[in-house]
């Protein structure tokens, strides 16, 4: 089965006096129609760099210098900017983490989605306004007929943040790039968020990234998760199967290092040292300076391992291996 | 205080000693001024007096010497206040705060400046704590010289062991807060609360803006410094797992108010209140797999309108008539464990 999304060798530099930042670094990713995928990493691991480059939104001095992006087969690196404003909002739509970059603050809801359909469809005001009123009904809004008067700041932040995801979905888009949506939210409005996101793309069969740090939020939403570690997934597979049994170092250290549960109270086991600077990676595996089972042979690009269907970590020494068939 | 450190679980809750930081009903209130057309208009009857943002309402709890009280709840439930209060920063509107058991009328100055000093405060984001054009030594070693512990010339030898013990290079206490990481940068802040020997740390969403592994260092350190130097902790986090992992005992705010209070291990394994089932229910968890979100309804209602009677009703589940008319008490529902809910009268 052919995939909507496919990223090869993905390489996003930015260029800057101090050199160039490799913040994507040969990155390889298919999304199919429909699922839900999850992007882990800490800050620096180019996981929104990533999802920006899909939509043509790397600003200088950032550059996607290497790779392919193809998007239901078609090239998005080096494609025509007024293609990509075509793809943009109606096939593909993104969602950030402060709605206040989709909103801007001097209209109202009204006069911004109104417009946002208007961009792709020749279809009347009134019509337009009559599907802006039913997308915010569809995401929780109470009242939609009213509330579309308002001003962003007249919502609260977990409102503001359903009326972006709204305006996300008012073209039915294939494919929805989520960068940290609930990060700001409080939890009991996280769960809201998270349970309107997977009613909407069980109701409309789109195909959801979704960009976090946070392991729990993506193992209860996603699919697949891919785990990100300067600029490259490290770990890839079905969400339970990597939290229960991670085969990446970086992976493993990251789940040791989540503070809560059996071990309540015991110093929690640390990853020692910092997230590298990418403008100076260590050759071969990026991870080995911090890495507890290191060995010479880190010093060398690490193989892709594949250990099950599905299932791959790039690592000489994975902590899961094939099991023999 | 090592022995009460490594089992955390068995805090005392009948200690002999008064406790080391004690509240009783003390509340908070936040007016904006009006100007003076205002003033005149609300004195004429034209205009209605400004609203009260009721940010602490009547809040009574005491943490022993020691211990770790998690403070828990949603953005605008007081939490943060509350640590305020306690640190000092904030004078309160009302209510009493007792240090080493001794209300605030009588306390002597010698009294007033040990309340003051020994309780310092750790901010979420310690950048915005310290002054960019200041070397992170002098930040460290201002208060203590300030305060007369220490002798000008003594001060660098004791911002070296304080950044030592923080796990910070003493070399780098020349340079400035931009030259650090976000991490380190919190360690200076430590640093610099624990430079007055405070015996209380009030933790302000410490390790709230650290990335997970560095979260993971931040916390060990905080373990550390409480099992050497027996340091009180107010814990104040809207994160659960960091919460469940260094805290004592635990108290869930809504709305100005405990909800619930009570031992961090049996709060978490069996919630009594509405809304601390309804939070610990919502955060997802790492090993839990996927799952189906069926979420609380409605919004968090504005502090500067609490709705009557129970706070909650307006998105409880379990809400009667009774909740929307009268506000429930913090009764004990299990020794050492109480909660503010009329479901607990029923029983």
């Amino acid at each position: 089965m052919s995939a909507l999304l496919e990223i090869t060798g993905l390489e996003t530099h930015f260029h800057t006096r101090a050199g160039v930042v490799r913040a994507v670094d040969g990155l390889d990713l298919a999304v199919r129609a429909g699922e839900i995928v999850g992007i882990v990493g800490e800050s620096g691991s180019g996981k929104s760099v990533a999802s920006f480059s899909v939509l043509g939104l790397v600003d200088p001095p950032g550059r996607i210098v290497a790779g392919s992006i193809r998007f239901r087969g078609e090239e998005l690196v080096g494609a025509d900017p007024a293609r990509l404003r075509r793809l943009r909002g109606r096939e593909i739509a993104m969602i950030f983490q402060d709605p206040l970059m989709t909103l801007t603050p001097v209209l109202r809801i009204e006069t911004q989605m109104v417009e946002a359909i208007r961009a792709h469809e020749r279809v009347s005001a009134k019509a337009a306004r009559a599907r802006a009123i039913e997308a915010l009904a569809r995401v929780g809004i109470p009242a939609p007929a009213e509330r579309i008067r308002a001003y962003p700041h007249q919502f609260s932040g977990g409102m503001r943040q359903r009326v972006a995801i709204a305006i996300a979905l008012l073209h039915s888009p294939a494919l929805i790039l989520a960068d940290e949506p609930t990060t700001a939210l409080d939890v009991t409005i996280q769960g809201q968020i998270l349970y309107e996101m997977q009613r909407l793309v069980a109701e409309t069969g789109a195909a959801l990234v979704w960009v976090s740090h946070d392991l729990a939020v993506v193992e209860s939403l996603a699919d697949r998760v891919c785990v990100m570690y300067a600029g490259r997934i490290v770990e890839e597979g079905p969400a339970e199967e990597v939290v229960a049994a991670p085969a990446h170092p970086y992976t493993r250290g990251l789940l040791d290092s989540l503070p809560g549960g059996a071990l309540a109270g015991a110093r929690l086991r640390q990853i020692p040292g910092m997230t590298p600077s990418l403008l100076d990676l260590p050759p071969g595996c990026p991870f080995a300076p911090r890495c507890p089972i290191a060995t010479a042979a880190c010093a060398s690009e690490p193989p892709i391992v594949a250990i099950a269907p599905g299932r791959s970590v790039r690592c000489h020494a994975p902590l899961v291996r094939q099991e023999a068939a | 205080m090592t022995a009460l450190a490594s089992t955390p679980a068995a805090a005392p809750f009948a200690q002999v000693q008064a406790p080391h930081l004690e509240v009783r009903g003390v509340t908070k209130h936040f007016v904006r001024k009006p100007d003076v057309v205002e003033r005149a208009a609300i004195a004429l009857g034209l205009l209605p007096p400004p609203p009260v943002l009721r940010a602490v309402d009547g809040v009574s709890f005491a943490v022993a010497r020691g211990e770790a009280l998690g403070l828990v709840g949603e953005s605008g439930c007081g939490k943060s206040t509350l640590g305020r209060l306690l640190a000092g920063v904030h004078e309160k509107t009302a209510g009493d705060f007792l240090f080493e058991g001794m209300e605030e009328a009588r306390w002597d100055a010698a009294r007033a400046k040990r309340a003051r000093l020994e309780v310092q405060m750790i901010f979420q984001d310690p950048m915005s704590s310290l002054n960019p054009r200041k070397r992170v030594g002098a930040a460290i070693g201002e208060a203590p010289v300030a305060h007369g512990l220490v002798s000008r010339r003594e001060r660098d030898e004791l911002v070296a062991g304080l950044m030592r013990e923080v796990g910070l290079d003493p070399s780098y206490m020349r340079r400035y807060p931009h030259q650090f990481s976000g991490g380190q940068r919190q360690r200076i802040g430590i640093a610099r609360a624990l430079a007055v020997s405070p015996a209380a740390l009030v933790c302000d969403e410490a390790v709230a803006a650290l990335d997970v592994s560095i979260q993971a260092q931040i916390l060990n350190l905080f373990m550390d410094l409480r099992e050497r130097r027996g340091l009180t902790y107010l814990f104040i986090s809207h994160d659960l797992g960091v919460v469940e992992h260094i805290t004592d005992r635990v108290a869930i705010m809504y709305l100005g108010r405990i909800v619930e209070i009570g031992p961090t291990p049996e709060i978490f394994a069996a919630p009594a209140h509405p809304y601390t089932r309804a939070l610990l229910a919502e955060a997802p968890r790492v090993g839990q797999g996927r799952r189906v979100y069926a979420p609380l309804t409605g919004e968090i209602p504005s502090p500067l309108a609490p709705p009557p009677g129970c706070a909650f009703h307006t998105r409880c589940p379990r809400a009667f008539a009774r909740c929307r008319e009268e506000a429930p008490v913090l009764d004990d529902v299990a020794p050492g464990r109480a909660a503010a809910c009329h479901l607990d009268d029923q029983a």
